[in-house]
């Protein structure tokens, strides 16, 4: 157990006026410093199984524990408290603000988090540090996001998510605007990155390719029980 | 705090266009507002102005209002004259401080006669109790002397020493006019921002000495020329009107009910200040109306912030979904669009004072010289600070609409925005 950093247990969760759970799982823990892939279609409930560990969401049923703290108690507050000093996410894509320099997104947590802002220590240092980790050139630290390439605005991204070491990185899909090459280049600085902080990898993605990079791969519809989820199931196998 | 309004100013910023735009609808509109409640004010008040320290003004009896507009302001005409003796008579009273008669029905090109005494430019008193004085020249002192007001001045294009003829009546006709007897100027005084400055004042005599030859309203064929005329007694035997000082203000209603109650004559003394006051109400009407369509145009110009502030809406759903990423919680989201409110507000406003008094200094020479209408410029009173203060209250709580609809987007949205 204290080896765990995500526990889930009889987690569901509902839409307001739906009969149906979008999402119900019964167990699923996540250990320290692993790097975990969950697969799953669309509509397997990959969003709502992110928002609820970024606290953004709150489970019907169930707690959604992390770092032993059950979110599912929590105030809303709090839980925007708790993302913003224990959590890194990443998106897709625009994971920046267009009217912020690079240095500004990668610092953005920080305005938010005073405890992730005395964790990062020497800020400025810290975020230089991050780029060079990432592969950017230091050159691109004031420039406007909209001059860098998505490679790299992806990769400014992984510096904000890393920025004051938070236990636990988040990534919907980050590497879906990316090629190859460049997916399996952002995954190796990203991890590294991540292993040096300790942090663990939540990673959601419909990409068999990458799931290959990750030690522990979770199928979203086999742990989620919910008859929304079996009846298009159904539907998809001919039969 | 300081992260969201760094924030706001700098995602403000990136929209600045439709930023600008909003502050400037902001700013035209509390100007106008702001404009037609200063000059709404300064109209009263130098209405109310027209006259002061007059505790009475007489007259023969008729409404309130005739006396006060045919006296102060020389508008329409006097029914009845009242008899030299009572004038004297009431003059003569022991609560009475001072008098000034006015004599009116002839006119100059327009422009009303008055015929006065020297008592009408020792007590004469304006605005705040300010007496007047000449910009050129001295008080009549011969017969046919004549003081003009300066806009008659300005106008007519007189100067000292000029010779004018008076037309009987107040409607000049070729066939009424008096000029066996023309005046010369002696004295013009300066500008007051009444209607002193649109009359042509004479003696009482001189007013006697053009009619000496009239009979009910037309020459009669008897002519007695200017310098017959000299020789002749020419003490009035009617005023149409006096204004009247008392020694003790306290007195006021007691001299008024005496006045009104005398029995030679039916005579009507009103107080001014409370006359000018009524009428105002139903002249005031129409400063009413402006007022309320320039709350109308603010209330247009908040609505074209919260337009432009909703329409903004989609656009930053992403940046809600970033924030929250990165630890923001849901109701700072309000908070970011009542900063930025806020930050057209008081850009607004600020633009809006200096239009304002950009306006004020520009137009307060051109109002002065063409209508005679003087504008102090001072500091915004209360009432204008409390404008102010209500349309920042407004605004913010405008504000709470796109705010509010951001906030239940951002907590459905989560932070997986599909683009």
């Amino acid at each position: 157990m204290n080896n765990s950093l995500v526990d889930l247990k009889d987690v569901s969760f509902f839409w307001p006026d739906q009969q149906e759970a979008t999402l119900a799982i019964d167990y699923l823990s996540i250990a320290k410093n692993e790097h975990v892939f969950i697969s799953g279609n669309s509509g397997s409930g990959k969003t709502t199984l992110l928002n609820l560990l970024c606290g953004i969401h709150q489970a019907k049923t169930g707690s959604v524990e992390i770092l032993g703290q059950n979110l599912n108690g929590l105030s809303n507050q709090k839980r925007d408290s708790f993302r913003g000093e224990h959590l890194g996410v990443i998106f897709q894509q625009f994971n920046l603000l267009p009217f912020l320099s690079v240095k500004e997104n990668i610092e953005l947590p920080l305005r938010f988090s005073s405890k992730r802002a005395s964790k990062s220590g020497n800020t400025h240092e810290e975020t230089r540090r991050l780029l060079a980790a990432l592969d950017l050139p230091l050159s691109v630290i004031d420039k406007k996001v909209t001059q860098l390439s998505v490679g790299q605005q992806q990769r400014v991204a992984a510096c904000r998510a890393l920025l004051g070491a938070p236990e636990l990185i988040i990534a919907d899909e980050p590497t879906s605007a990316l090629d190859r090459e460049n997916s399996d280049n952002f995954l190796q600085l990203l991890f590294k990155e991540a292993d040096a902080n300790q942090s663990t990898i939540i990673f959601v993605s419909h990409d068999e390719y990458i799931a290959k990079h990750f030690s522990r791969v979770v199928e979203l519809t086999d742990i989620n029980k919910t008859k929304l989820n079996s009846s298009k199931k159904v539907q998809a196998t001919p039969s | 705090m300081k992260a969201l309004l760094v924030l706001t100013w700098k995602s403000a910023w990136a929209r600045k266009t439709s930023l600008i735009l909003a502050v400037l609808s902001i700013a035209v509109s509390l100007t106008l507002l702001l404009g037609v409640d200063i000059v709404r004010k300064q109209a009263k008040n130098s209405f109310l102005n027209t006259i002061s320290q007059t505790d009475l003004i007489v007259g023969a009896r008729s409404g309130p209002m005739n006396l006060l507009l045919y006296s102060v302001f020389r508008i329409g005409n006097a029914t009845n004259n009242i008899s030299y003796d009572s004038f004297q008579k009431i003059s003569n009273d022991p609560k009475v401080k001072w008098t000034i008669p006015l004599s009116l029905g002839d006119s100059h090109r327009g422009f009303r006669v008055v015929g006065t005494n020297q008592d009408y430019f020792s007590y004469f008193r304006y605005a705040d109790k300010r007496s007047l004085s000449f910009a050129q020249g001295k008080q009549f002192s011969d017969l046919y002397d004549a003081v003009i007001g300066v806009e008659v001045a300005k106008k007519l294009g007189y100067k000292l020493g000029d010779e004018i003829v008076l037309s009987h009546g107040t409607i000049s006709t070729e066939f009424a006019e008096h000029d066996d007897k023309p005046f010369k100027i002696s004295g013009i005084l300066a500008a007051t921002g009444t209607p002193v400055d649109r009359s042509v004042h004479v003696s009482l005599e001189a007013i006697e000495a053009i009619h000496i030859d009239w009979r009910s309203g037309a020459r009669s064929s008897l002519k007695i020329d200017a310098e017959k005329a000299r020789k002749f007694g020419l003490k009035p035997k009617t005023v149409t009107a006096f204004m009247l000082g008392l020694k003790k203000r306290t007195q006021t209603f007691v001299v008024q009910r005496k006045i009104n109650e005398y029995t030679q004559e039916p005579l009507l003394a009103i107080i001014p200040g409370s006359t000018l006051t009524d009428l105002w109400r139903t002249l005031g009407q129409f400063e009413k109306i402006l007022l309320g369509v320039s709350i109308l145009v603010l209330l247009s110009g908040l609505l074209s912030m919260l337009i432009m502030l909703l329409s903004t809406l989609n656009e930053r759903r992403r940046e809600m979904a970033i924030l929250r990423a990165v630890g923001a919680h849901a109701h700072q989201v309000i908070v970011l669009f009542m900063v930025e409110t806020l930050l057209i507000l008081a850009v607004g406003t600020i633009v809006a004072l200096g239009l304002l008094y950009s306006l004020l200094f520009v137009l307060k020479p051109i109002l002065l010289d063409q209508y005679g209408f003087s504008i102090n410029i001072g500091w915004l009173d209360t009432e204008q600070f409390l404008m102010i203060l209500l349309i920042f209250i407004m605004g913010l709580l405008f504000s709470l609409i796109p705010g509010i609809i951001a906030y239940r987007n951002s907590l459905q949205d989560g932070l997986t925005l599909k683009f």
